[in-house]
């Protein structure tokens, strides 16, 4: 009688744990996907904002048309119903562009001191620092959930509803290599 | 357009020191009157003492014992009022002039403190402040920084159990943001203070954000209620400067963002910024401590790099 009660709580116990365990495996794939949602959030932020950095820029550099039929094309290309990897690919591209841009407009003093431009830039560079601060933030999430689905007793869950780890953002090579001024400027 | 920097020299010798030397005379001036009282009490200390062990008789001894006290008592009062002389004129004539020369849009007021409600909104006192003490509250300008800072004493309590004595310091931050975030002493923060925190309704969701440089996270706990906000706020390069800055003071040092302003609790039990009596006030040293804790305070400007403002 007595024994099977303590089999009864013993079961009760386990399941209460594995309960335990699974949510919280869940609840730290949630967080990354929360915390991919955020940079995907800042990136569609800054995705906005050009289209007010090309109106102000064109008055000015007339003859940097083929950068503004780039951007406008890219621009037309992002859609809420392409897959995030190619979205990704597309927001980089159009950031590259828009890098071009402001680099460029250290040859237009006129722009440069343009209220309106010091304000747009004020908000690309906070934009920019909100990316990069999504992209820490979503790097914390995947190394938090990684430890735990690789660490005992989760990683018995883990294998067994084949929970895998994700991988953390890393700059591409051509990022990581040092920036040459000289070419930059000569683009 | 001052920057919190500039020739100690220069300050000292030519413009304060005909002000140190006039506040000096009169400091020495007190302290000769009080040593007077206090020789002219000895003989009658001399009788008291005698009578007392040869011929204790109650109306020979209290005849004896007034004017030794009454000359101690004045001994001590007159240095007292020296004190109370000094001091108006000491902050007036000395540390002004010095804040003036450090800094832009200076505004001294000896006798106050941070109030109550910002202590309270600063989110950096471990219970709810309910008085508050202090003085040297000093309100300039760095560059496009506004930073005001004063000595402060926060209290608990019907029985005023103190929570914080030193020194708080608010600066506007070169960022904008809409959420709170508090950077707490690792050493003497513990998880509670999260639930504190979010349980009294001062944050909303409030979370410990785990940031990526293991020295920082050893020094700190960061409780935030945006993941992503706070780490906008607390960049590499801010969390860097922080630990700098922290290391700079020597003491625990707390910080907190809230509505895009950025606060700085130091804890110091002693009295900054106050005249000394019996060491002559116009010794350079002296002056310099006013001087370097001056800097010392307002160096959170330049040390934090809040002056750069490319994101306003």
């Amino acid at each position: 009688m007595y024994t099977d009660y303590i089999i009864y709580g013993i079961v009760g116990l386990v399941i209460l744990i594995i309960i335990g365990l699974y949510n919280t495996i869940i609840r730290k794939r949630n967080e990354v996907n929360n915390a991919f949602a955020s940079i995907d959030a800042m990136l569609k932020k800054r995705y906005d904002l050009l289209p007010n950095l090309v109106e102000l820029v064109k008055q000015y550099m007339a003859h940097e048309k083929t950068v503004f039929v780039e951007i406008t094309k890219l621009r037309s290309q992002v859609s809420s119903e392409i897959p995030s990897d190619e979205k990704l690919e597309k927001y980089n591209a159009l950031q590259k562009h828009a890098d071009r841009l402001l680099l460029n407009v250290e040859n237009y003093p006129d722009l440069k001191a343009s209220a309106n431009f010091l304000h747009l830039q004020a908000s690309w560079n906070s934009t920019e620092e909100q990316i990069s601060a999504s992209r820490r933030y979503f790097n914390a999430a995947v190394t938090d959930y990684n430890n735990h689905i690789q660490m005992f007793p989760y990683n018995i869950l883990a294998d067994l509803l084949k929970f895998s780890p994700q991988s953390v953002f890393e700059i591409s090579n051509n990022e990581r290599q040092n920036i040459n001024a000289k070419e930059l400027f000569n683009s | 357009m001052k920057n919190g920097s500039g020739d100690f020299d220069v300050l000292f010798n030519k413009i304060l020191y005909d002000k140190l030397i006039a506040l000096e005379e009169k400091r020495k001036s007190g302290i000769r009157e009080s040593i007077r009282y206090f020789f002219i009490s000895v003989p009658f200390a001399a009788i008291l003492i005698y009578l007392m062990v040869k011929n204790p008789e109650p109306i020979l001894v209290f005849l004896s014992a007034f004017p030794t006290f009454a000359f101690l008592g004045y001994s001590a009062i007159t240095i007292r009022q020296t004190r109370i002389m000094l001091t108006p004129k000491f902050k007036k004539e000395i540390l002004l002039p010095m804040l003036q020369y450090l800094f832009d849009d200076v505004e001294y007021l000896p006798r106050q403190r941070m109030s109550k409600a910002l202590m309270q909104r600063s989110l950096l006192m471990s219970k709810t402040v309910d008085s508050t003490g202090g003085d040297d509250f000093v309100r300039c300008r760095i560059g496009q920084t506004s930073i005001m800072f004063s000595e402060t004493e926060a209290y608990h309590g019907s029985k005023a159990e103190m929570i914080f004595s030193g020194i708080i310091i608010t600066a506007g931050f070169n960022k904008s943001f809409m959420t709170k975030t508090v950077v707490l002493p690792e050493k003497s923060t513990t998880r509670w203070r999260k639930f504190k925190l979010n349980f009294s309704g001062q944050m909303k969701n409030a979370e410990i954000v785990k940031l990526e440089d293991p020295v920082f996270e050893k020094e700190f706990m960061v409780i935030g209620e945006s993941q992503v906000e706070s780490r906008y706020i607390l960049s590499p390069s801010l969390m860097q400067r922080m630990l700098d800055y922290k290391n700079k003071v020597n003491r625990q040092t707390s910080f907190s963002f809230v509505e895009n302003r950025l606060y700085v609790a130091i804890p110091i039990l002693t009295n900054m910024f106050e005249p000394r009596i019996f060491e002559p006030l116009s010794d350079k040293e002296f002056i310099r401590i006013n001087y370097d804790y001056f800097r010392l305070f307002t160096d959170i400007v330049e040390d934090l790099d809040l002056n750069t403002r490319i994101w306003q």
